[in-house]
């Protein structure tokens, strides 16, 4: 058979071009004698074969990509929210990002990422707006920072992150020359923040140079987090429509078999790309060779292929020996041999290690990568020992309850803040307010993390978090040979049970935990604090009584130790701070947390996040101890550290704020708590939408205006709230009941009784819907309808009302003394005024005895006694009691307030009648101009001003 | 979406007459074409992908020009990286005249033009090569532009080209080093 030169040349090329080395040089040697005529040619088309750096598609690559360009470009000089957009800085199938500017007061440059519009399908957009709630929360050196977000206006979402300057981490190696150990310390801090993320549920999934950036200090910077979850949504549903924007997986040369094939995406795949991600800094080349090869070829190899071991592959013709200037990755400057060197052994196997097909038999988590790394660096064995030690790799697979270990620990995160924001916030006011509800708004925010996360949800089944929890405890019950690991699990387990306000169980499974510690390593007690800690968690609202023992236990444990962790101690006192706090012994509390705060200070004096967390318990502390000097700076420092340290925006700092406006209000700054509670409000918006928080926050903002005497402000903020609430669970729900009963006191508080009876009304029903156990709510709405009627000058249906709320069962100490003012206001009313007399004095006494001779609330109390007073003829005793009521308004909320206008113009009342009619007249006056603009005139207390003022 | 089988069917029915079948046709011939751009994006480079749907749109509209003997799907892909493949010169071309001077200008420019002159140049320059490949042999020129400008697979090319699998996989590893040898600036 003969072959035209132009068949031979190709032979000899699909010939030459599978060998390599010696092999390759023989072969060429041979084609030379026989063909002189084409050797060059076929030389010059193996060396353009074997150059990966140069591909053939790029060129149409950049031509449609910069078409898109131009069009981007038109974003530039828009402005969305407070942001200004300056330039374009990337793009990508999901979007582009920008850099952007904010001018004004809070100068800052950052970089904006606006979804791309065909992305903006409903799915996409919850999912965007969940991802914007848990980016939030990420806090963490080595990733970048949320900022700000929000939607422009056509309703397109973006997100404002903090601006990284840097280079790719390929690069940056490259251009620093840095050695292996030093490429191999960088990786670990890349995983630090990977694990970091992790442990809040959140999985990266395209982890690749491009995505972190490291800066001028060496500080490599994630990028990119959640949005590519985001992204991959759908993963694991069959692709049925090309037009919907499908979960893909966006850079194949770092997806795991498991994304390629469209299945779940845990940790484990993050794991796998840090693979590829080292193995590349390591070599400079894919783990599966590189080449033009496409996408389908890409993801079988992925699939099918075993990568070559990192020390051969640098081996290899394509190593940039042989390659000028363009490549990024393998440390240079050492010989293909040294280098071989070493790789060989131990980077071999932790690169392969992670490499591993199954995503069971990888490390179970990026620290434990991490770990292994720093073992490398210690010149300590490790633990990856390659796939010939199959028999560790599957001990090792057993052990991987990594997904759920992670969703656990992150768990603890949120359960922790929730149970802090439950005991604060509940305890501190009306502590109904915070009541059933909770439990399921938890639960409903767990699931969402849950869901991102679950595999059921993905391929679109819906999955509760218990169900999780309770597929979690299968697993665990299988552990039974390893008791400390089963016992960590069931304290993860039972912290996700508090989280989700099933305190039983997870005090069951808390307990086990405790016993499985005690009975196999009962010497290992620092081991047993979690456990400890975990009941602790679960005595939300039941079986508490051995919560101070218990915390005593930690105690004892770590001052049995001296050489425990000061950090380990100070958070046992701080426990044990806790639990006194919860038995509202406040002095002990404040002992244990001072010692506690010694102590973490001892260790570490910054101002960190343990720092503020005993901070503001021992400010809560000092609040309710009425050592308000010492608590107002704490909640202030806390709330300033905490923007600082923690940003603006992470919910610890929200809770700061939230916390500040809580102490603000119990001592009378009405105003100052509008302020941060509308702070509050603002930041949660765009940190929790939806969230529970959020709902709260707005709660207490609606509350703190009403105090403040701003009553249709109140309106606004309540009315849309009550919509809310009754929208998502329906009336009959503590959510509804309470808020409705809020916003009829803010109703009747500006005048419009009728309306707020009726929102009064609404709220009883509601709650007698509900059972004997929710019947207080009637009786609490009874009082405020009394409140409502007493002031129409309705004094006997007021008397009904009052005595209903006093006699249908017990009520809380500051209900009791509610309903008692407007009993006492209503007998007065009828002229009993004997029986008034007695009423109002024992509720005065109580007040002093309860809430302190100078609390705001006697303001109000006396101003209604100077009333009753003046009724039944006792002038003189009038005006004293008016007066004293006036001046506590003065010190406590200040002359402005509409409670110590109220007293004001009661006294002015009780002069007027003494016949003193100018000054009655000037004070009357002064409070009319005060109340104007909050009541309107046919409000009962500017009318009868008015009336005194007219003579 | 519909199958492939209907797809050609209707391709068969609107290219033989039926004004019906062409409206019926577009939406389906869209999402085609939008499934095609993208793999074409990602085949190369994965992480730089974009929304092409004005080049799409773009390419229906000279596709509904075109009369052709609708085959099979991978032939209908192969047009289509055909027609992506013009607009994308036409486009380079279009500015480096605009930059000349000369022509009306299609697009604005951005700021970082050299890299924009360069994208054009390169584009420009593959295109010439593609050309020089096809004296050589048309077939594996062919299978570049399919490969690149239409983001088939090897399967689709070697359907188009009635030829094995491993015939495509070879020549298409030969294509590209010639061109590669071609394109680069010492030869």
């Amino acid at each position: 058979m003969t072959m035209t030169g132009k068949d031979q040349l190709e032979e000899a090329f699909a010939a030459a071009s599978e060998l390599t080395g010696a092999e390759q040089e023989d072969f060429l040697a041979r084609f030379a004698q026989e063909h002189p005529d084409r050797i060059d040619h076929l030389r010059k088309l193996l060396e353009a074969d074997a150059d990966t750096e140069r591909t053939v598609g790029d060129a149409v690559v950049s031509s449609l990509e910069r078409i898109e360009l131009v069009e981007l470009d038109l974003w530039v000089g828009r402005t969305l929210g407070a942001w200004t957009i300056i330039k374009r800085i990337g793009s990508g199938g999901m979007g582009a990002v920008f850099l952007a500017e904010r001018s004004g007061e809070f100068a800052q440059q950052a970089a904006l990422k606006i979804m791309s519009a065909q992305l903006v399908h409903s799915d996409a957009r919850a999912r965007f707006e969940s991802e914007r709630q848990i980016l939030a929360g990420l806090r963490h050196p080595n990733i970048a920072t949320l900022i700000d977000g929000g939607t422009d206006e056509n309703n397109l979402p973006f997100l404002v992150i903090e601006y990284i300057e840097g280079v790719p981490i390929d690069v940056y190696c490259q251009e620093r020359n840095l050695d292996v150990g030093e490429r191999v310390a960088l990786m670990r801090k890349v995983c630090a923040a990977v694990d970091y993320a992790h442990r809040n549920l959140v999985v990266h999934r395209d982890l690749k140079p491009s995505n972190i950036l490291v800066d001028e200090d060496g500080n490599p910077k994630l990028l990119d987090f959640g949005i590519a979850k985001l992204i991959a949504a759908d993963d694991g549903a069959p692709v049925v429509d090309q037009t919907a924007p499908q979960a893909q997986v966006l850079t194949p040369q770092y997806a795991s078999p498991e994304q390629v094939r469209g299945e779940t995406v845990s940790v484990a795949s993050d794991v796998y790309a840090l693979g590829v991600l080292l193995y590349r800094l390591l070599t400079n080349r894919s783990p599966y060779g590189d080449g033009g090869t496409s996408r389908r070829e890409i993801e079988s190899r992925i699939l099918e292929m075993e990568p070559q071991r990192p020390s051969q592959a640098v081996t290899q013709p394509s190593f940039p020996s042989t390659t000028q200037g363009t490549t990024h990755g393998a440390p240079v400057q050492l010989s293909p041999k040294l280098l071989q060197r070493k790789l060989r052994g131990d980077l071999d196997n932790i690169v392969l290690m992670c490499l591993i097909k199954e995503p069971e038999r990888r490390y179970v988590s990026a620290s434990a990568l991490s770990d292994d790394l720093e073992r490398y660096l210690n010149l300590e064995p490790v633990l990856a020992r390659g796939q010939s030690f199959a028999y560790r790799a599957r001990k090792f697979a057993q052990r991987n309850t990594a997904p759920l270990a992670a969703a656990g620990i992150g768990l603890f995160a949120v359960v922790a803040l929730t149970v802090f924001y439950t005991v604060q916030l509940a305890q501190e006011r009306d502590e109904a307010r915070l009541a059933a509800a909770q439990a399921e708004e938890v639960s409903g925010f767990l699931r969402n993390l849950f869901g991102a996360a679950s595999p059921e949800v993905a391929q679109g089944e819906d999955v509760t978090a218990s169900d999780l929890l309770e597929q979690g405890l299968e697993r665990i019950e299988a552990l039974a040979d390893q008791p400390a690991l089963q016992a960590e699990l069931l304290d993860v387990i039972a912290g996700s049970y508090a989280g989700l306000g099933r305190f039983e169980e997870g005090q069951m499974q808390a307990r086990r935990a405790l016993a499985i510690r005690e009975e196999n390593f009962p010497e290992d007690k620092l081991a047993m604090l979690p456990s400890i800690y975990a009941i602790m968690d679960n005595q939300e609202d039941i079986e508490r009584e051995d919560m101070i023992e218990l915390a005593q236990r930690a105690v004892a444990i770590v001052d049995a130790q001296p050489s425990t962790d000061p950090e380990v101690a100070a958070t046992a006192h701080g426990r044990l701070g806790r639990a006194f706090f919860k038995f509202k012994r406040y002095e002990d509390a404040a002992a244990q947390l001072e010692k506690s705060l010694a102590l973490k200070e001892s260790a570490n004096a910054q101002l960190d996040e343990l720092s503020l967390s005993i901070r503001t318990d021992l400010a809560s502390s000092y609040d309710y101890l009425e050592r308000f000097d010492e608590a107002g700076p704490m909640f202030r420092e806390v709330s300033a550290k905490s923007d600082e340290l923690l940003g603006a925006n992470h919910p610890d700092s929200i809770l700061g704020v939230a916390h500040l406006g809580l102490f603000l209000a119990r001592t009378g700054k009405h105003l100052d708590a509008v302020d941060a509670f509308t702070e509050a409000v603002r930041r949660s918006e765009i940190v929790f939408p939806g969230h529970p928080y959020l709902t709260a926050f707005k709660r207490e903002l609606g509350y703190t205006q009403y105090d403040a005497g701003l009553f249709s402000e109140a309106r606004q903020t309540l009315e849309p709230l009550v919509a809310q609430v009754l929208e998502q669970d329906g009336e009959a729900h503590p959510q509804f009941i309470n808020l409705s009963r809020n916003l009829g006191q803010v109703l009747i508080g500006g005048g419009a009784f009728e309306e707020g009876e009726a929102m009064l009304g609404r709220s009883a029903r509601a709650a007698a819907k509900m059972g004997a156990e929710y019947a207080f709510h009637i009786q609490r709405a009874d009082i405020q309808i009394a409140k409502s009627l007493n002031l129409q000058g309705r004094f006997a249906a007021a008397e009904t009302r009052a005595r209903n709320a006093i006699d249908a069962g017990p009520l809380g100490p500051d209900y009791q003394r509610y309903a008692a003012l407007e009993l006492a206001v209503s007998l007065s009313g009828q002229g009993g005024y004997a029986e008034a007399d007695e009423a109002f004095e024992t509720l005065i006494a109580k007040h002093e005895e309860e809430v302190g001779a100078d609390s705001f609330l006697l303001t109000e109390v006396l101003a209604q006694h100077a009333a009753h007073l003046r009724r039944s003829g006792q002038l003189d005793e009038a005006v004293t009691a008016a007066r004293r009521a006036r001046m506590i308004g003065n010190e406590n909320i200040g002359a402005e307030n509409w409670r110590t206008v109220v007293a004001t113009a009661q006294l002015a009342f009780a002069l007027n009648e003494k016949g003193e009619r100018q000054e009655a007249t000037d004070l009357l006056r002064q409070a009319d101009t005060i109340l104007a603009p909050i009541m309107d005139e046919s409000h009962p207390y500017r009318r009868e001003i008015a009336a005194v003022i007219g003579g | 979406m519909a199958e492939p089988k209907d797809i050609t069917q209707l391709l068969a029915q609107w290219s033989s007459g039926d004004d019906k079948a062409g409206d019926r046709i577009a939406p389906i011939v869209s999402d085609e074409l939008l499934a095609i751009s993208r793999r074409l994006l990602r085949s190369e480079r994965a992480s730089h992908t974009l929304q092409p749907t004005a080049l799409v749109n773009e390419a229906f509209e000279r596709l509904m020009k075109v009369d052709v003997d609708w085959q099979d799907r991978a032939h209908f892909f192969a047009l289509s990286a055909r027609l992506m493949r013009r607009i994308l010169i036409n486009y380079a071309e279009q500015r480096a005249a605009a930059k000349r001077g000369g022509g009306q200008i299609m697009v604005t420019l951005s700021p970082d033009q050299e890299a924009i002159d360069d994208t054009d140049a390169s584009l420009l320059d593959l295109n010439q090569g593609i050309e020089e490949l096809a004296k050589y042999d048309e077939r594996k020129a062919k299978l570049i532009e399919m490969q690149y400008f239409g983001g088939m697979a090897v399967a689709e090319m070697a359907k188009v080209l009635d030829t094995s699998q491993s015939t495509v996989t070879r020549d298409l590893r030969f294509a590209r080093a010639w061109l590669k040898d071609y394109l680069s600036p010492t030869s």
